[in-house]
């Protein structure tokens, strides 16, 4: 008697293949009650994949202070480029940078702040 | 196909949301993959209560790794074959050697029954002709004829070459042969 050939082995590798073992809904619930029990927590996989760009916006007070500053810079940008008419002349050339200030910390203001 | 699920996502997407603690994906996961993982121990190990010990930690292994899962590196698929295959090695090793006395019997063995009956039976001589090959021939056969991979992913999951693998399935063929020739007339070779 001769062996099986591949094509008879083929037979019984189809009827194998239409009777896959099965797992008991028993063992699906125990798999899926270990998956929910071994899941990690949602807050716990937002720390680690925070970037630079993220720190960076929080630390700026998120996304409604940085709407804030960038509000102020534009408007210090177009106050540098259009000085308003009611800005004194003196305030209007240290915007515009064109002359060099000199401060003196002994004048009457500094006299006033140690004097109390 | 292993692995088929009627979810559109990936299972390496499912990974990253399960990852996160979405609770769906936990259970998609869980659905679509314990099916062929129960299938493949129960095929090597031919027994229940060990296939449903070794589905549950191979299973318990995807969860804890899926924090640190890197999506590209390997098929989910893939690496959750090889660990099941590792476990049952493990198990298969620490087992007596095996008593072709206790493998079960084919349910029904009654020749020249209506198709589905001749089928049942040549599952059942199958599986119990699987028992008497050795382990790595066994894994071999049934993940490329049962579970239906190819060369290059069995030799993925056993950690072998191409060349290693196509030896194991003609050995294990011919193992096969032999263990069903002794029932050839009973349960028929000609798909009638």
């Amino acid at each position: 008697m001769t062996d099986p050939t591949d094509d008879e082995l083929e037979l019984f590798f189809s009827a194998a293949r239409q009777t896959p073992p099965a797992p008991s809904s028993d063992l699906l619930a125990r798999v899926e009650a270990q998956a929910l029990q071994n899941m990690p927590l949602p807050s716990a996989q937002a720390t680690p994949v925070q970037g630079l760009w993220s720190h960076l916006l929080n630390s700026l007070g998120g996304w409604g202070g940085m709407t804030g500053l960038t509000a102020a810079t534009a408007a210090g940008i177009l106050l540098g480029i259009y000085p308003p008419d009611f800005l004194s002349d003196n305030l209007s050339v240290l915007i515009s940078g064109s002359e060099t200030f000199y401060i003196d910390p002994q004048g009457s203001f500094g006299f006033e702040l140690t004097e109390g | 196909m292993p692995f088929e699920s009627p979810s559109a996502e990936t299972d390496d997407a499912l990974m990253a949301r399960y990852a996160h603690g979405d609770a769906r994906a936990a259970r998609v996961l869980a659905a679509r993959l314990t099916p062929n993982v129960y299938a493949h121990a129960m095929r090597v190990m031919g027994n229940a209560a060990e296939a449903e010990d070794i589905c549950q930690e191979a299973m318990l292994r995807l969860w804890k790794i899926a924090p640190h899962w890197r999506t590209g590196d390997a098929k989910v698929s893939t690496w959750l074959y090889r660990v099941t295959a590792n476990l049952c090695t493990d198990r298969l090793r620490r087992r007596q050697p095996v008593n072709l006395e206790t493998i079960p019997e084919p349910t029904d063995d009654t020749p020249g029954a209506e198709a589905g009956l001749q089928a049942k039976a040549r599952a059942s001589a199958l599986h119990a002709a699987l028992q008497t090959l050795p382990e790595r021939q066994r894994q071999a056969i049934v993940l490329r004829h049962l579970e239906g991979l190819g060369n290059t992913e069995i030799a993925a999951i056993m950690e072998l070459g191409t060349r290693a693998v196509e030896s194991l399935l003609a050995r294990g063929k011919r193992g096969l042969a032999t263990a069903l020739n002794a029932r050839k007339d009973e349960l028929g070779y000609k798909d009638d």
